[in-house]
């Protein structure tokens, strides 16, 4: 059965590239973020089995609501997918919970092979 | 207190146009991937200069152009402005989105994120080699976008990121994807402390 | 046989951000692209003597260093009445037309600072009240740039703004 990706991105272009990539790579989209507060929000509400994650956003950035998604669901999968590449952000995403980060611009594959290995 | 932007020296400019050639540089590797074309980058010019030059850099007052914005906050106070002439928004939002060259025709919300989105991560990638460099963490606001005549784009994005001055320390530089259809252009603007700090991890002092 | 004037060729004298000039007709005073900054013409009609001003911040008593008088409006709107008066204008009879002030920037972030424009032009209306000009028109606000084009022959103020109509003020 398809697993159930949850999208966190305050640009619309990127949600609508990232959906396209894993809906033709098994996935299935089942729901969009567009800010931290509407992510963890959008996580209780779906039940996601993985998430990806952007870090800049307006209201609530991605490192804190993969905090609060984790103290909700401590499995909770969150793969980060940021601009934001510098060592010390990646480093407090991973501390905060994620599985894993993917820097922007980011290869089709890196993050396919990214979100099947972390729901394997 | 810090230094006065008249007080900078050559040894000092050439140190900031080096430390933004390695930021923009990491840029353009960035905007080349997405793009999965050649990029190619003129050498940054770095310079202390009043805000009217600065517009001159680019183009004249009413040209039409995208600009976004950004705001960087924490250690390093700065500021980050990408601007596209319009012909350049159009086809690399064509390019972006594997349309045939002519298929956008305006720039509307979803073009305005693709933009906001390039914009955010040649942003990251300059501050990816900033923080490798410096060792200094940078945070960046969400970009901010306007499509308008350049001197009204340059001139609020300046004043509405808190540089007040008449003169503003900038390293610019201009690139060019190979066959020159798509130019761009970025605008780095650190505080003057910034830049001391960012000499004196790289072990030069002011 | 009859006595030809010369034609005076109409010059259009440029101003940039903060910066400030007077002229008489017919000449014109322009300023290009107005963001969050403000444009401010003056003009007497009588004397048909002309002054355009290019603000960008709304109040220079809060900053120690504000040797750039053209910057604010309250600094710049008295030096362009000073130099208007010497070039033979009368106080009382200048009026003014202002435009610009816009919030050019569209973002997601809702603390996004973007209120300069606003401010600009409260306090342009607040000096230029307080002074007794009265502003005769006034295009303000909005998300667009503006271009001035003020004409000291007859005062008026034409506004050139990005995918529409020129409009008169």
């Amino acid at each position: 059965m398809a697993k159930k990706v949850l999208i966190v991105d305050d640009a619309a272009f990127m949600r609508m590239m990232i959906k396209d990539i894993l809906s033709k790579n098994g996935f299935d989209v089942v729901g969009e973020a567009a800010d931290g507060d509407e992510a963890v929000e959008k996580y209780q509400e779906l039940n996601p089995d993985v998430v990806t994650m952007d870090i800049t956003m307006p209201e609530k950035d991605g490192i804190t609501a993969v905090k609060e998604i984790m103290a909700i669901d401590p499995a909770a999968i969150i793969i980060m997918c940021s601009a934001m590449g510098q060592q010390a952000m990646v480093m407090e995403a991973i501390q905060a919970g994620a599985k894993d980060f993917i820097v922007k611009p980011f290869q089709q594959d890196r993050v396919i092979q990214a979100l099947q290995k972390a729901t394997a | 207190m810090g230094k006065s932007l008249d007080s900078l020296d050559a040894f000092q400019l050439e140190a900031l146009r080096e430390i933004g050639n390695i930021g923009v540089g990491n840029a353009v590797t960035s905007l080349a991937e997405m793009l999965s074309k050649k990029v190619d980058m003129e050498v940054p010019r770095a310079g202390v200069l009043p805000l009217q030059e600065v517009m001159a850099l680019v183009g004249d007052e009413e040209d039409e152009f995208a600009c976004i914005q950004q705001i960087i906050e924490g250690e390093a106070p700065s500021l980050m402005i990408f601007l596209l002439e319009k012909e350049s928004a159009l086809y690399l939002v064509d390019m972006m989105m594997f349309k045939d060259k002519g298929s956008t025709q305006e720039l509307g919300e979803m073009e305005e994120s693709l933009l906001k989105e390039v914009g955010n991560i040649l942003s990251g990638s300059i501050l990816s080699a900033f923080s490798q460099m410096t060792g200094i963490t940078f945070s960046m606001s969400v970009p901010a976008y306007a499509y308008d005549m350049l001197g009204a784009v340059i001139s609020t994005a300046i004043v509405e990121g808190g540089y007040y001055a008449d003169k503003v320390l900038v390293v610019e530089t201009c690139f060019s994807e190979a066959s020159e259809e798509i130019r761009g252009y970025f605008f780095i603007l650190p505080q003057v402390d910034v830049l001391e700090k960012m000499l004196a991890s790289l072990g030069i002092n002011l | 046989m009859t006595i030809q004037e010369p034609e005076v060729e109409i010059r259009e004298y440029k101003v940039g951000i903060a910066q400030w000039d007077v002229a008489v007709s017919p000449h014109k005073l322009i300023t290009l692209g107005l963001g969050s900054c403000v444009g401010i013409a003056l003009y007497d009609p009588f004397a048909k003597i002309g002054g355009l001003g290019h603000i960008m911040l709304p109040d220079s008593t809060q900053f120690t260093r504000n040797d750039n008088k053209g910057k604010f409006p309250d600094t710049a709107i008295p030096l362009i009445l000073e130099k208007m008066v010497r070039e033979g204008a009368r106080e009382r009879a200048v009026r003014a037309k202002i435009a610009g002030g816009a919030q050019m920037f569209s973002t997601a972030d809702k603390k996004y600072m973007g209120s300069i424009g606003s401010r600009n032009v409260e306090k342009t209306i607040e000096v230029l009240e307080g002074m007794g000009i009265k502003i005769t028109a006034k295009e303000v606000g909005g998300k667009n740039g503006r271009t001035m084009i003020f004409n000291t022959l007859d005062g008026s103020v034409l506004l050139r703004v990005l995918g529409k109509e020129v409009k008169m003020l």
